[in-house]
């Protein structure tokens, strides 16, 4: 086992890793985007959403079955060759760059638009990238624990975010149940399914796991928590805001908070956001060090004294590709294609490559 | 050693940068609005101007309280005006050496003229607009214009604007005064719904609350008196407490009187049949007895109970009846929030007709149905 960057994480670290990867900033504009497509049963599309991530886990962790000591590189060299194989690293690695410009740009929209108002949005950007870089040379336990420690916080803040409000809830919003159709919630599954993106990690952590037979059953409560939190937080943006007003609304999560009256605590999106700042590095920081790796794994060099470097230049690309759209919502729009090269990666990948390896059968392990 | 002088640049970066290089701001030279009056321009109402109404400017009042310990004047109002709100806070920078932050602003007052011509959906898109700007906001209406109404002096308080939060921060709390957000304003508007807010008087030299204004969507159509603001919110359903008196006539004679404490809550059942649809509404009131005025007592009169919660239940089932009436013929427009149960059941019907003329063609049930939890220490 070449593939690690000095050590292994645990089943329990990869729910905290997929999670943290998942939970991202997109929370904030799900009730929009999902209630878009499926009206009032947004919420029963978020969880039926769930079911593209869950595909992708699957596959990926049978084909990690097939080829357990194998690292995303190795595996993708053995089954299709130096060159395609290397192609299609660097499309992941190319994706993984794209997929966190948009989540480290949309965080600092929020951060701008409700905290730093004059700030430009190029050094919050920095600021994001370079704390992001830093952690990531402290290498993959770190990474872990510190995805366990914010997963916790996480927690606490979205269950605020869903329990505060629900004084405010009225239950006729949310009715009559799947009046939109089969049609609506297909569409709104579809679209939530885009939002789940981060599960895709597992195609270069799924080595790093120590214990491979508890890949799956970690994947699948690492989605049952992603699928709560999002469908908790459309169900009480529906309850609370109605769909009308949550179609005006950029981030509906985040007005969501601004809705109650709380003696004391009259201003709750900002402790919201206070915390949320620190935790919305986690998708980027797991990203570029899934990519990091993929990277030094493909060059074939020492992972431990390169891996920093690696960090450095994809925080950079991010830091470009972040600074590229004009305003939020052209980096929106490029959010729509992040959904679909999700598919790509998240589906097409595991799909293509179990194909691979069904078609040259034993070969495989022999040249792996 | 590299990592070290890694983690003193990240640091140092941050404390430069986040700590305010660009976002500094003094906090002695901030204007904070402790309330806001929105008016139709003076000259706007004139007739002889021919304004369109897209052309009519706005008159923005604000109370901003004198941080300084230097100044003796706690306050100062000010009025601008402008095209829009957000364009009438534009003049203050002429006159005004502060920087305004209309985020921390509890009270908005809307002039009954603005929010009865142009309406104020419109009006409310700056404050919703800005990241600022909380959705807990009161606000309110004035008889006449809202500047009035911060003008009135007053002495019991350190300005109107503490008077005003403090009357209606959640004041279904304290009486049957509703009390509405921006929050609330802006769900309101949705299909099937309608705002209601608390209507505010000069009554000699103080303010009062002198019923509620009723909306159709963002504009103001009707006026609730204080009889009938407490019906309107039994109807809709705002749980409240308050006061309310009763009279018991025993053939033609007065029996009993005395006042209950109670608070409301409503349940609406709806149904139809073809294009006929019936709601049921049921007002549930619990409360205690607050006092009577004779010396029968409950110990030796069985019935004196029974005989207190019909009387309570007729009277408010009669006013209520009243009210949908008014609201069916008159205000044509479902203030007392009940389109959205049919809704519920038969939105993608409804959701395109349910703003124009339904509740004015549907039936409605009302029930009353009271309980005396208690009667007091006496018997």
């Amino acid at each position: 086992m070449q593939d690690k960057a000095g050590s292994l994480i645990s089943s329990k670290q990869l729910i905290f890793m997929i999670v943290g990867t998942q939970v991202a900033t997109e929370i904030f504009a799900l009730p929009r985007v999902v209630s878009a497509k499926a009206g009032e049963d947004a919420w029963i599309a978020v969880i039926l959403g769930a079911l593209v991530p869950f595909i992708s886990l699957f596959l990926i962790e049978r084909l990690g079955k097939r080829m357990p000591e194998m690292g995303f590189t190795q595996m993708t060299q053995a089954l299709f060759g130096k060159i395609i194989g290397s192609f299609l690293v660097v499309i992941f690695v190319a994706y993984a760059i794209f997929f966190e410009s948009i989540v480290v740009r949309i965080l600092a929209e929020v951060a701008r638009l409700y905290l730093l108002p004059k700030t430009p949005v190029a050094v919050i950007i920095f600021i994001f990238i370079f704390i992001t870089i830093y952690i990531g040379t402290k290498g993959l336990r770190v990474i872990a624990r510190l995805n366990e420690l914010l997963f916790y916080i996480i927690l606490l803040n979205l269950l605020l975010l869903i329990l505060i409000p629900l004084g405010m809830a009225d239950y006729t919003n949310i009715l009559p149940v799947g009046e939109v159709g089969l049609d609506g919630l297909v569409r709104g599954a579809l679209t939530t399914g885009f939002q789940y993106q981060g599960i895709e990690i597992l195609l270069v952590f799924y080595t790093l796991v120590t214990k491979k037979n508890e890949v799956l059953k970690a994947g699948t409560t690492a989605l049952a928590i992603t699928t709560l939190l999002y469908a908790g937080v459309v169900l009480v943006c529906e309850l609370v805001l109605g769909i009308t007003s949550i179609q005006k609304l950029i981030w509906p999560a985040l007005t969501l908070l601004k809705t109650p009256q709380i003696p004391v605590f009259e201003r709750l999106e900002f402790i919201f956001l206070f915390f949320w700042m620190g935790m919305g590095v986690r998708p980027l920081l797991n990203m570029s060090f899934a990519s990091s790796l993929s990277l030094s794994q493909l060059f074939k060099i020492d992972q431990k004294k390169y891996l920093p470097y690696f960090m450095i230049l994809i925080g950079l690309g991010m830091y470009i590709l972040a600074l590229l759209p004009h305003d939020i919502f052209v980096t929106y729009k490029l959010a729509d294609y992040a959904g679909y090269a999700f598919l790509v990666i998240g589906l097409g990948y595991p799909l293509l490559y179990h194909m691979m390896a069904f078609l040259r059968g034993k070969k495989v392990g022999e040249s792996g | 050693m590299a990592k070290k002088w890694l983690l003193v640049f990240i640091i140092v970066v941050q404390l430069i940068s986040l700590s305010g290089c660009w976002d500094y701001k003094d906090i002695d030279k901030l204007d904070f609005p402790a309330a806001g009056a929105y008016d139709l321009h003076q000259a706007s109402k004139t007739a002889d101007t021919n304004q369109e109404e897209e052309e009519q400017t706005v008159d923005l009042t604000t109370i901003i309280p004198n941080i300084s310990e230097n100044v003796k004047e706690p306050f100062r109002i000010e009025t601008t005006s402008g095209l829009t709100i957000g364009n009438a806070r534009e003049p203050k920078v002429y006159s005004d050496p502060g920087t305004y932050s209309p985020g921390v602003s509890g009270v908005i007052i809307f002039g009954e003229d603005l929010a009865a011509s142009t309406g104020l959906k419109n009006v409310v898109e700056s404050l919703s607009r800005a990241p600022q700007t909380p959705k807990t906001q009161e606000f309110t209406i004035a008889e006449g214009r809202g500047e009035s109404i911060l003008r009135v002096p007053i002495k019991d308080y350190p300005s109107m604007a503490d008077y005003i939060e403090g009357l209606l921060r959640q004041s279904h709390q304290r009486g049957f005064i509703p009390d509405a957000t921006l929050h609330e304003f802006k769900t309101n508007i949705a299909p099937g719904k309608n705002p209601i807010m608390p209507l505010l008087t000069i009554k000699g030299e103080k303010v009062e609350v002198a019923g509620a204004a009723i909306f159709k969507k963002g504009r103001m159509i009707g006026k609730a008196n204080l009889n009938e603001t407490p019906i309107l919110m039994m109807l809709r359903g705002i749980k409240s407490t308050g006061n309310i008196p009763f009279i018991i006539k025993k053939d033609g004679k007065m029996f009993d009187k005395g006042s209950v404490d109670i608070k409301n809550s409503r349940k609406v059942k709806v149904e139809r049949n073809g294009d006929d649809f019936t709601f049921q509404i049921t007002i549930i009131l619990e409360g205690s007895l607050a006092e009577h005025q004779t010396d029968k007592l409950f110990t030796k009169n069985e019935d004196l109970r029974k005989m207190i919660e019909d009387q309570i239940a007729a009277d408010v089932t009669e006013d209520s009846k009243k009210f949908i009436k008014k609201m069916q013929e008159e205000y044509q427009v479902d203030c007392i929030d009940i389109s959205k149960y049919a809704l519920a059941k038969w939105r993608k019907e409804l959701k395109d007709k349910v703003d124009e003329d339904f509740i004015g063609d549907v039936n409605i049930k009302v029930e009353v149905k009271m309980k005396l939890n208690n009667v007091g220490e006496l018997t």
